[in-house]
């Protein structure tokens, strides 16, 4: 019986995907009514909802996203990608960012913890890290490029397991796509992203003692188009009204 | 008597040798550039790295099968498309060439619907046989496959179309029987179109990189292509990148060149 | 023992053209089909060669039945002992001389060494000995000619099809390549059949000829037969007299168009009349004298032949006469005009049609 794809979910794949192979999709930014946001991969639909909110509160400003796995934004914004915002799943990245002089001053603004993700109704039974070693399970991590392959490893080696991953996928929507569409029995990806994809996929938690803390910053890109506008929303997600919204998407606060 | 100057024809009008030059500049300045940033003095040491020659051997590997299967299948195929009269023939033309057309992402999403663990034909295979295709090399050779294809089709059916037919009915009165006439008539008069449609597809099939990070996925030594290696080295240590597309470059250009004038007559 | 013989009916229709021709052609005589382009002469022979499948007939070669349509029996090209020479030579453009002419025996089974060996026998038969390793593209069009000859010979054949052989040719190689396929089918074992719209190779390669028009034979019969007594327009313009189909009344023809041609013995029934250019003679002014065939028409075209001319005289009765230059001068038809025809009925030539 095929998988019950949401097709937000799946949009969200290809779009995630489309940007993973062509790189950030850079706004135009130049009439200063346009503000692009590169946001680590698992933000995606907190911030798209930050997104609408912050648009209708500044009528003729519009806001683009592009999702990505945090390392890849980093260069990108460091490569001179005309975008407004940089936000991270982890400070290691920001700082390759801020190192290459392309992002300044940084804000930790929310944090995020690991979680296991594993097929809806989770037939094969997974109860914690320990099950990843199962040799009959189809284990799916992100790269270690991406900031939840360093901290999936982390866990792991917390738990003292020794997984055997199938796939190394370049950001932690591909490893949330393969468990939903059933290609993969089980991953590491964040509580957010179980949250997001809950209907199609589910979460299993894991405890504190092998857990990560993700901790996500955000700051203004130099070579922001419309520095104004890029202020704001920097601001509007540290406002208490950001904050929860991303509360209600899962996220812990900064 | 003096020797008549050569004879230069007509000569290629300023204006078309401009516009030339801009297009040729498309294509080697981006080479160039690779070419300019390449580290020189670290190249030994990052050529040596064994998930470097991992990657290049499983490109190598997964291209090569890719090729030979589109050759095995592409060419009936192909035979069937320029030669066939039968009813939803235009369709099934357009049907071969669109992987040509679709982006090679959507492309892996529909080979994981068609061919995942829970695909339409996926999940028999899984069943009856026992066959995974995602997360293997088969997989990956498959996502390479249904990229590259539809280049061998496309210029082996051409090739099958401008194919004399009288020829063919001289070998019948002859005393060849079909399957002789195509052996030693047909296929050897379209050899060029063939090749040139399988280097195509060769090429097509080293370059692949959305289809087979959807639906093969990414892990060293199974699924992770030279294309794969790069996108991930590019965040990590673009110098290694750097090196590795020079070295897909270089074999690229070595096979391209040395196949065109053997197998494709004289430039 | 049938052996040598062919017998075949073939009526099929293709596009425009309906095809229905009976043929029996024995060993010994090589028969030529004449006609003109888009006459079925081409359909005819790639039918004889299972090429395409007939409609109504059938094709008896040698006593095995090749094809028969009534019976559903159609042998494929490759299982017919017939070889069939192309317009075009049709040589395998990836194959050296020797190779093409050893396809059929390798196709049949031979061994390559063996297969080689008899192809260069052939071809040193046909004078291409010394191009056994040429490519078809390095040969004249006179070699090709002759290596698909010997290709077509080599696999042995009971029939042997040519298909105009000597038209691609220029012609001053076709004299020579005549004079060598003559020779050559002479010594060929089998039934013989050549296409052909040049009358001057039918005549010179064969001697029997078919005339063939509209897919329908019009004539058959040795090439003295034909010409002496042409029975179709084509024939008559190949030959070039004048050819006018009647009915005879005793002394008299009377033409489709009603005019009457005094013609003595002519009998009765179908006929046709046939006159001589030569036996015309032309007048400005209205002739007394014998002739008793006298009649007004329009000079329409002159063509020079040779040191002859040959005057085209439209009218109720439009006929070609032939005269000196220098008549055409005294009588001024140089500028058309009115001009003014008789013939002896002692020069028309009839006979049943």
């Amino acid at each position: 019986m095929p998988p019950r794809v949401p097709a937000a979910l799946l949009a969200a794949l290809l779009a995630t995907a489309a940007t993973a192979c062509g790189g950030a999709g850079a706004g135009r930014g130049a009439n200063g009514s346009s503000l692009v946001v590169l946001a680590a991969a698992s933000l995606t639909e907190a911030f798209d909802e930050l997104g609408h909110r912050f648009e209708a509160a500044h009528p003729g400003l519009r806001v683009r996203f592009s999702y990505d796995a945090s390392s890849t934004l980093a260069r990108q914004v460091v490569a001179g990608a005309p975008a407004g915002v940089l936000a991270t799943a982890d400070e290691l990245t920001m700082q390759q960012a801020v190192d290459g002089g392309g992002v300044d001053a940084p804000a930790v603004f929310a944090r995020n913890r690991l979680a296991l993700v594993v097929r809806q109704g989770n037939p094969e039974g997974i109860r914690s890290l320990a099950d990843l070693a199962r040799p009959d399970l189809v284990v799916v991590l992100c790269a270690e490029q991406a900031p939840c392959g360093r901290f999936g490893r982390q866990a792991l080696e917390r738990a003292g397991v020794r997984a055997q991953p199938r796939s190394l996928e370049p950001n932690v929507k591909g490893v949330v796509s393969k468990v939903l569409l059933g290609e993969a029995d089980a991953g590491i990806a964040y509580v957010t992203d179980v949250m997001a994809a809950a209907g199609a996929v589910e979460g299993v938690p894991i405890p504190d003692a092998h857990n990560v803390v993700a901790t996500y910053p955000i700051a203004v890109a130099r070579a922001a188009p419309d520095r104004a506008a890029a202020d704001a929303f920097v601001a509007y997600v540290r406002s208490p009204a950001g904050q929860s919204v991303l509360e209600r998407f899962g996220f812990q606060p900064a | 008597m003096t020797p008549s100057p050569p004879d230069r024809g007509m000569g290629v009008p300023p204006a078309a040798a401009v516009v030339a030059g801009v297009g040729a500049l498309f294509f080697v300045l981006p080479l160039a550039g690779l070419v300019w940033r390449a580290p020189w003095s670290s190249l030994a040491a990052e050529l040596g790295a064994p998930e470097v020659r991992q990657a290049l051997w499983l490109s190598l590997v997964c291209s090569a099968w890719a090729t030979a299967l589109s050759v095995a299948f592409g060419v009936p195929l192909a035979w069937v498309l320029a030669r066939g009269q039968f009813p939803g023939r235009r369709l099934l033309r357009a049907l071969t060439t669109l992987p040509m057309v679709l982006p090679p992402v959507v492309g892996g999403v529909a080979l994981l619907l068609a061919f995942g663990r829970r695909g339409l034909a996926g999940q028999w295979l899984d069943a009856w046989f026992g066959i995974r295709l995602p997360f293997t090399t088969a997989g990956a050779v498959l996502a390479a496959t249904f990229v590259a294809m539809p280049f061998l089709v496309l210029t082996a059916e051409a090739g099958f179309r401008s194919a004399d037919r009288r020829l063919e009915e001289a070998a019948r009165t002859l005393g060849a029987r079909p399957g002789a006439v195509f052996r030693r008539v047909t296929l050897p008069l379209v050899r060029p179109s063939l090749a040139a449609g399988a280097v195509l597809a060769w090429a097509r099939a080293l370059g692949e990189f959305g289809a087979t990070i959807t639906f093969a996925g990414n892990f060293p030594g199974e699924t992770q292509t030279m294309p794969l290696k790069v996108y991930l080295l590019l965040e990590t240590r673009p110098e290694a990148a750097i090196v590795l597309s020079l070295v897909l470059l270089t074999v690229s250009l070595a096979v391209l060149v040395g196949l065109r004038s053997r197998w494709l007559g004289s430039a | 023992m049938t052996a040598g013989r062919l017998r075949a009916r073939i009526a099929l229709d293709r596009g425009e053209l309906h095809l229905d021709v009976a043929l029996d052609i024995a060993i010994g005589a090589t028969v030529a089909v004449l006609g003109p382009n888009g006459a079925g002469k081409t359909t005819l022979l790639r039918a004889l060669a299972g090429l395409h499948r007939i409609a109504h007939g059938q094709v008896v070669l040698d006593g095995e039945v090749l094809e028969d349509a009534a019976a559903g029996v159609h042998l494929p090209p490759e299982a017919r002992p017939v070889g069939l020479v192309f317009q075009d030579h049709l040589l395998f453009p990836h194959l050296s001389a020797v190779e093409n002419v050893a396809f059929g025996l390798r196709c049949r089974g031979a061994g390559r060494a063996a297969a080689h060996r008899q192809a260069a026998e052939w071809l040193a038969r046909v004078g291409l000995g010394d191009r056994l390793n040429a490519r078809p593209g390095q040969l004249s069009g006179g070699q090709a000619q002759r290596v698909a000859l010997a290709r077509a010979l080599a696999t042995e054949p009971r029939l042997l099809l040519l298909d105009e052989p000597l038209a691609a040719l220029d012609a001053s190689t076709r004299v020579e390549v005549r004079r060598q396929l003559r020779r050559h089918l002479e010594s060929f074992p089998g039934v013989r059949l050549l296409v052909t719209h040049d009358p001057v190779e039918a005549i010179a390669l064969a001697d029997r000829l078919v005339v063939l028009e509209g897919g329908r034979v019009v004539q058959a019969g040795t090439a003295g037969e034909v010409t002496a007594r042409p029975r179709s327009r084509y024939v008559a313009d190949l030959v070039g007299v004048n050819l006018y189909p009647a009915t005879a009344a005793g002394d008299r023809v009377v033409l489709a168009g009603g005019a009457v041609l005094h013609a003595p013995g002519a009998g009765t029934g179908d006929v046709f009349a046939r006159v001589h250019p030569r036996a015309v003679s032309l007048h400005r002014r209205r002739p007394e004298g014998t002739p008793r065939n006298v009649w007004a028409g329009r000079a329409e075209g002159l063509d020079l032949e040779g040191d002859r001319v040959r005057v085209q005289v439209g009218g109720a009765v439009p006929i070609v006469a032939e005269v000196t230059p220098a008549a055409v001068a005294d009588l001024g038809l140089g500028d058309g005009g009115e001009v003014w025809v008789s013939l002896k009925a002692a020069e028309i030539d009839v006979y049943p049609a």
